[in-house]
């Protein structure tokens, strides 16, 4: 295995890792909800610019800022779930999906803008570090985030699992009428649901400003790659975030090592293409 | 309950008054160039008829089929691309627009045959990502001039251009009022309110579905070949912008979805807007607009405005009168 292989494939599992939770909000809506919120990857780019902005203005560590985005973001789901979406959880699916893409469409201008089109990157202390492991170099940054994405979707995973409320939400997943039947409060599940979507897009953005460049016209494409990894792994199985994660994260490394850049958006899209046609339900089959 | 005749008569003529409305209209846009009407106008009107015709073909697969296409611009696209790029080979520019409408009717053949077994969001998803990803090989490609794309000689005047669009445009509304009201709407409709019943009464899904996309697909290439003659420059950021199919999807939501009067409404009454408030605004402050009326249109009119003027009207279809009438079902 020669070194430039080697570097491909940690540099594709760091960013694979990061794409997991950037798109586990959009499988988690999708799953609990039915809902598509195509507006995540511009709540990913928010997120990011927010990280960005503070640590220029206040010197606030961008690890620091995880947790307050996560709970900034969780706030604003929530509130926007119970005074807008909630309306229309009744409607044809049409309905919620226009909508969110209106949302995107603010989104994405409000942050122009705002910050403007220029491309950014946030650079702090730790941005040069690299560990060198057998001539693969890990940079730290990566690493960092890496390891915040995993913690997150680790703690999402108890909170499901452990929690009455991550219980209630499982329950509103599995069967929606027999949840409403067991006395659990359907509409308060949504809203916490749509927070969670939420939260983890911010904090997915503030990891990416860390590991790599961005700029509002990345949102609708941050999207299109949560969508990929969702629909790889089953829209709704979280598990299968995993490996639709990994996947793009390979594939986007080694396209970009030996490949035109430029590329990965078209094979990318391709390939999404591709696997809608033939397992619409994710490579395992066991989406919604 | 059986209605006598002259109520009848008396509910086509409530219907037919809007077709009325658009005849006369007609005739004034076709006389207009005729008076002499400043440039400024001629081009205001070409681009309201454009994004008519546009949103009308969108109307085909999404307002009656219910199928959302967020990757509608991509028909537009390749037909765009296909008149620059067959006129850059010494065509005759009419066969070039007639190919544009050809080959944005062979891709539509080619991914709706499968995507359209896709629900809901995976098809939406399918043809934003197809659309996409032609953006990126348009982007890419060198022969097409890669991301700063190629002119087209200016061949039409912005007269012949407005008439040829208007041309378009009309045709368009026709097919769909003639879908509407005929066999073909009613599979469509069928399609969208329910496909299992729609198939256990003996509509062929996978067909009907499939028609209204080509249908659907080959205006908006038709457009798109039209766009280029008229603009002179196809470039992929603009011919595949996902801002157009964005644009589509407000007039029709605004209008009204599944009612060839929708998209005319629609897209007349935002284009106006725009250009009212063009000279204050800049584009951000425009999709920001844009994005905002969206979310509110969806919560409170998911009608749109022909779903308001309609329900005061208490608008019923011809064939619903007639057969009130004849057979004195309801």
């Amino acid at each position: 295995m020669d070194s430039m292989f080697a570097q491909a494939l940690v540099n594709g599992i760091l960013f694979g890792g990061v794409y997991v939770l950037l798109s586990i909000g959009l499988s988690f809506t999708f799953g609990v909800m039915h809902i598509i919120n195509v507006a995540q990857g511009d709540l990913v780019i928010l997120g990011a610019y927010l990280t960005y902005w503070v640590y220029l203005m206040y010197h606030v560590d961008p690890i620091l800022m995880v947790p307050v985005l996560f709970i900034g973001f969780f706030i604003f789901g929530y509130i926007m779930q119970g005074l807008l979406v909630n309306k229309i959880m009744e409607a044809p699916p049409l309905m919620s999906l226009v909508f969110f893409f209106g949302f995107s469409i603010l989104l994405s201008n409000t942050s122009l803008i705002l910050w403007g089109p220029f491309t950014r990157i946030l650079t702090t202390e730790l941005s040069g570090v690299s560990i060198e492991v057998y001539s693969v170099s890990i940079p730290v940054v990566r690493l960092i985030a890496f390891m915040i994405s995993i913690l997150i979707i680790t703690m999402l995973y108890i909170f499901l699992k452990r929690t009455r409320t991550g219980m209630a939400i499982v329950a509103t997943y599995q069967n929606r009428d027999a949840a409403k039947l067991m006395g659990v409060d359907v509409s308060k599940m949504y809203k916490i649901t749509l927070g969670i979507g939420f939260g983890t897009a911010g904090v997915a953005g503030s990891l990416i400003a860390q590991i790599t460049s961005f700029h509002p016209p990345l949102g609708p494409l941050y999207t299109l790659f949560a969508f990929f990894i969702t629909v790889m792994g089953g829209m709704g199985y979280l598990p299968g975030t995993f490996i639709g994660g990994l996947i793009l994260g390979l594939l986007q490394s080694y396209i970009m090592t030996y490949y035109n850049p430029i590329l990965v958006y078209f094979l990318a899209f391709l390939v999404l293409y591709i696997v809608l046609l033939t397992r619409p339900k994710g490579i395992f089959g066991k989406g919604v | 309950m059986k209605k006598t005749l002259s109520e009848v008569f008396y509910l086509l003529r409530e219907e037919l008054k809007f077709l009325y409305i658009l005849l006369v209209i007609v005739v004034v846009l076709l006389l207009l160039p005729i008076f002499k009407v400043p440039f400024y106008w001629i081009r205001f009107i070409t681009n309201i008829l454009l994004w008519i015709g546009l949103t009308e073909s969108l109307n085909i697969i999404t307002g009656y089929t219910g199928r959302v296409d967020f990757g509608h611009v991509a028909f537009f696209g390749v037909g765009a691309y296909t008149v620059a790029i067959s006129i850059s080979y010494g065509f005759y520019w009419p066969i070039g627009l007639v190919l544009s409408g050809i080959f944005a009717l062979l891709l539509a053949i080619l991914i709706g045959a499968p995507t359209l077994r896709l629900h809901g969001a995976y098809f939406a998803i399918a043809t934003w990502s197809f659309a996409e990803a032609l953006k990126q090989l348009f982007n890419v490609l060198r022969e097409t001039g890669a991301s700063y794309g190629i002119s087209v000689p200016a061949i039409l005047s912005s007269i012949d251009a407005y008439y040829l669009i208007l041309f378009l445009t009309v045709s368009s509304i026709i097919t769909n009022i003639t879908i509407e009201k005929h066999k073909l709407g009613f599979a469509f409709r069928a399609i969208r309110d329910g496909e299992i019943a729609a198939a256990t009464l003996g509509v062929n899904i996978s067909k009907y579905r499939l028609i209204a996309f080509m249908i659907s697909a080959l205006y908006a290439g038709f457009l798109g070949g039209a766009y280029a003659l008229w603009i002179n420059y196809v470039y992929p950021g603009d011919a595949f912008a996902g801002l157009k199919t964005d644009q589509m999807f407000v007039m029709l939501l605004l209008g009204g979805v599944g009612s060839y009067l929708g998209p005319i409404i629609g897209a007349t009454v935002l284009l106006t807007i725009l250009e009212v408030l063009w000279t204050y605004w800049t584009e951000i402050w425009y999709m920001v607009f844009l994005g905002t009326v969206i979310m509110f249109i969806v919560l409170l009119m998911p009608q749109g405005i022909v779903g308001l003027i309609l329900k005061r009207r208490e608008f019923i279809s011809i064939r619903r009168i007639l057969r009130e009438a004849l057979i004195g079902q309801s």
